[in-house]
C-alpha cells in the first residue's frame, strides 16, 4: 500500500459521481433506519442490484452509505417512539426515550448523529490500521484453513441465532444444502438440477436475499399487525414533545469520551466475531459503560451516557464486520454477507488476494467509510428535527413500495424472470421460518458459503489423499476448530451467564424489538 | 390435531428435504472410487442431508411430545383481521408476476399498485398519486436511467 493509492483514492472518493451516490445512500438510509421493520439488511438486498449496472466506487458509495446511514438513524425511532428502528438500536430504547420524554429530544437526536459517527470513524480507523496485517497473514491460508473458517463461521452464526441455537444450526445446514444444488465445485457433475438450465449455475443467493428480508419481512408485518400497538405509537408520534437543543455542550462531550472510546474499541471487536453484530455490540457495550460509569443509577432512566455509549456501539461495529469480510471473506453480519455478493458481482473475491489484486477498491471501501460518517455528521445535524418526520410514512406504503422493489430488484440483477421466481419463494420460506422461530441468518449464510465449505474440504482431502490428517496437523487449522468447538459451547456460556446477570438489568420498559 | 402444532410440521419437512438430497446424492457416488482421495459428489449433499434429517427428526419428536404447547401460527382476536390482506398480498403478487408475463410489466405494475392500496383501505387521491409517481420512478430509474428492459 503506496502513499499514492491513498491519495489516488481520495482522488476517486472525492469525484461529483461518489459524493452524490453516497448521499443518495445517506438519504435511504435515513428512511430504512428510521422506520422500525425496515433494517439496514433488506435495503442493501435490494439496493445491491440495482447498483450492479453503477460503476463500482458509485454502487459501493451508495451501499456504504445507506449501512452506515441505516444503523445511525435506527436510534431515531427508539429515541421518539421507543422502538428500535434496527435490531442495532435496542440499547438506545434504554435511555433514549427517557431524555426524550423529560423534553430533551433534540439533544438525544444529537447525541445519536455525533456518537455514531464518533464509533463509526474509530472503528474505521481500526479496520484501516489493522486489515493489512490481518490480510498479509491470511494470504496463507490453503483449504484446511478456509475449511475452517468457513465452519467457524456458520457455528458462530448458529450459537448467536437467537433463544434457539439448535434451530440455528439445523437451518444452517439447510442453507448448505441448498448451496449443493448446481454443478459440483470439484467433479463438474449435475446435481439437484432436474434438467433445468436455470438451476445449473445453483441458487443465486441474492435474490433468496432480497425475498427473504424484503417480502418475508412484509408478509411477517402483515400477519403480526395489531391496530392497539400502532394507536400506542401513533400517540406517541402525536406526543409533540418540545425537541430543545441539539448538541451537548463541551463539559458534556469530556465526560462522554472516554466511556465511548472505550465503546467503539469493543464494538469493533465484537463486529470482527462473526454474526456478532450490532444488537450485541450495543448491549454488551451499555452494561460495561453502566459499571464503570461514576452515575450507573442513571442508567435506563434517561442518562446521556448511556445513550452516546449505545449509538457508538451501533456504529463501532461496522468497521470490525468489514476487516472479517474484506481480509478473510466470511461475513461479520448479515449486511456484509450481501457486500460480499456485491463484491462478487462486480468480479472481486473478497479474502487476503483482494488486498493485492483489487488494493485500490479496498482503500475506496475504506474511505467511503470515513466520507459516509461526514456526510452523516452533516446531514444528520442539519436534519436532527426533520428527520423525526420520516416516523410519520405508513406502514402500508411501505409494503407496497418494498414489495414491488423487491420483484424489480430481483429482476434486475441478471433481467431474470426466474430470479423473481426465487425471490417469491424465498419470502414465503423466510416468512415460515420466523413463525416457526427459524432465524433466516444462518439459512443465508450456509447458502453463501456451502460452496466454500465444500470445496474447500474436497481440496483438503486431495491433497492428503484421502486422509483427515490435514486438519490437525496444521497450526492455523487447529486454533479455527478449537474456535467452532468454543462457539458451540458459547449457548451453554450465555445462558450460565443469564443465570448469573438477570435480565432485571435491562430497564423493564425498554424491551421492544424492532425484529 | 393439537401434535400437528410446533415443531412436528416443520420437523417433518426438514426430514422429507434432507430425504430428497440424500436419495440421489448417494447416486452421484460418496466415496473416492481411486487412490486419489477425490470425494465423489454425492459426499457432501449427502453428509450434510443426513444431518438435516437428524435435526428435522428431533423436532419432529420435540414437536409430538409438546403436543400443541407451542403454537406458531397462533393470531389473538385483534390479529385474526389479518388473515384476509395477508393472503390476498400473496394472491395479488402472483397474479401481478402472471399479468407481468401476458401484458405488460407496466400496466401490471399500475394495477398492482391500485388493488393493493385499495385493499390496504388507502384513500383514492393518494393512491392515483401514489401509484403514478412510484411507477414513473420505476420507469425513469430502470428503464431510462439503468436500461433494464422488462420485456419477458
Amino acid at each position: 500500500m503506496t502513499f499514492s493509492m491513498w491519495v489516488s483514492g481520495l482522488a476517486t472518493i472525492l469525484s461529483p459521481s461518489v459524493l452524490m451516490f453516497n448521499l443518495i445512500g445517506v438519504v435511504l438510509g435515513v428512511i430504512v433506519g428510521a422506520l422500525p421493520g425496515l433494517s439496514a439488511t433488506m435495503a442493501i438486498a435490494i439496493l445491491t442490484p440495482m447498483t450492479f449496472w453503477f460503476e463500482p466506487k458509485d454502487g459501493f458509495a451508495m451501499l456504504i452509505g445507506v449501512w452506515n446511514s441505516a444503523i445511525w438513524a435506527g436510534g431515531i425511532s427508539a429515541i421518539l417512539i421507543n422502538t428500535p428502528g434496527t435490531p442495532a438500536s435496542i440499547a438506545s430504547t434504554f435511555d433514549g426515550y427517557a431524555i426524550y420524554k423529560r423534553g430533551q429530544g433534540g439533544l438525544a437526536l444529537g447525541i445519536n448523529v455525533i456518537y455514531s459517527a464518533m464509533g463509526g470513524l474509530i472503528s474505521t480507523a481500526l479496520l484501516i490500521s489493522c486489515s493489512f496485517a490481518v490480510a498479509r497473514f491470511a494470504v496463507g491460508f490453503g483449504p484446511t484453513e478456509y475449511f475452517s473458517l468457513a465452519l467457524f463461521g456458520l457455528t458462530m452464526m448458529a450459537s448467536v441465532s437467537g433463544d434457539s441455537p439448535g434451530k440455528g444450526i439445523t437451518i444452517g445446514l439447510l442453507g448448505i444444502l441448498i448451496s449443493t444444488i448446481g454443478l459440483d465445485p470439484i467433479l463438474s457433475v449435475k446435481r439437484f438440477t432436474f434438467g433445468s438450465t436455470n438451476l445449473i449455475a445453483g441458487i443465486n443467493f441474492l435474490p433468496v436475499m432480497i425475498g427473504m428480508f424484503g417480502l418475508g419481512e412484509v408478509l411477517t408485518q402483515i400477519f403480526e399487525r395489531k391496530a392497539s400497538t400502532d394507536e400506542e405509537e401513533e400517540r406517541q408520534k402525536a406526543g409533540n414533545l418540545k425537541l430543545g437543543r441539539i448538541l451537548p455542550t463541551w463539559e458534556e462531550n469530556k465526560r462522554l469520551f472516554k466511556p465511548n472510546f472505550i465503546a467503539s474499541l469493543i464494538a469493533t471487536v465484537v463486529g470482527a466475531v462473526p454474526a456478532a453484530g450490532g444488537d450485541i455490540a450495543s448491549i454488551i457495550c451499555w452494561g460495561q459503560a453502566k459499571k464503570m460509569s461514576k452515575h450507573p443509577e442513571e442508567y435506563g432512566k434517561g442518562s446521556i451516557e448511556g445513550l452516546s455509549v449505545s449509538c457508538t456501539a451501533n456504529n463501532g461495529v461496522i468497521g470490525g464486520a468489514l476487516m472479517t469480510m474484506l481480509t478473510l471473506g466470511i461475513p461479520g453480519d448479515s449486511v456484509s454477507a450481501i457486500l460480499i455478493g456485491s463484491l462478487m458481482m462486480y468480479g472481486m473475491q473478497p479474502g487476503p488476494k483482494m488486498f493485492t489484486e483489487h488494493a485500490p477498491f479496498v482503500i475506496n471501501i475504506m474511505l467511503l467509510m470515513i466520507l459516509s460518517y461526514v456526510v452523516i455528521m452533516v446531514l444528520g445535524l442539519a436534519t436532527c428535527k426533520a428527520s423525526a418526520k420520516v416516523l410519520n410514512i405508513r406502514k402500508e406504503t411501505v409494503w407496497v413500495a418494498v414489495t414491488m422493489l423487491c420483484v424489480v430488484g430481483s429482476y434486475a440483477l441478471n433481467n431474470s424472470f426466474f430470479d423473481v421466481s426465487i425471490m417469491l419463494i424465498a419470502g414465503l420460506v423466510g416468512f415460515l421460518f420466523k413463525r416457526c422461530n427459524y432465524a433466516p441468518g444462518p439459512f443465508i449464510l450456509g447458502l453463501l458459503l456451502g460452496s466454500m465449505l465444500e470445496s474447500n474440504f474436497r481440496r483438503a482431502m486431495v491433497m492428503s489423499k484421502g486422509s483427515l490428517d490435514i486438519f490437525y496437523t496444521r497450526p492455523v487449522t487447529v486454533v479455527f476448530l478449537g474456535f467452532i468447538f468454543l462457539s458451540l459451547l458459547f449457548p451453554l456460556i450465555k445462558s450460565y451467564w443469564r443465570k448469573k446477570h438477570p435480565i432485571s438489568d435491562i430497564p423493564e420498559n425498554n424491551n421492544r424489538s424492532a425484529e | 390435531m393439537s401434535r400437528l402444532k410446533g415443531d412436528t410440521i416443520p420437523g417433518l419437512i426438514l426430514v422429507i428435504i434432507g430425504l430428497l438430497f440424500l436419495i440421489p446424492s448417494i447416486g452421484f457416488g460418496i466415496m473416492p472410487t481411486t487412490s486419489d482421495g477425490v470425494l465423489g459428489a454425492g459426499f457432501f449433499p449427502a453428509v450434510i442431508s443426513i444431518g438435516v434429517i437428524i435435526a428435522g427428526a428431533g423436532y419432529f419428536i420435540k414437536g409430538l411430545r409438546e403436543n400443541g404447547a407451542v403454537e406458531y401460527f397462533y393470531m389473538d382476536e385483534e390479529q385474526k383481521g389479518n388473515l384476509k390482506p395477508f393472503f390476498i398480498t400473496i394472491a395479488a403478487t402472483l397474479i401481478f408476476m402472471l399479468l407481468w408475463h401476458v401484458i405488460d410489466f407496466f400496466i401490471a405494475t399500475t394495477i398492482f399498485c391500485l388493488f393493493i392500496n385499495w385493499i390496504y383501505k388507502r384513500s383514492w387521491k393518494f393512491n392515483v398519486l401514489f401509484t403514478g409517481i412510484f411507477v414513473a420512478g420505476i420507469y425513469l430509474a430502470f428503464t431510462v436511467f439503468l436500461k433494464i428492459q422488462f420485456d419477458l
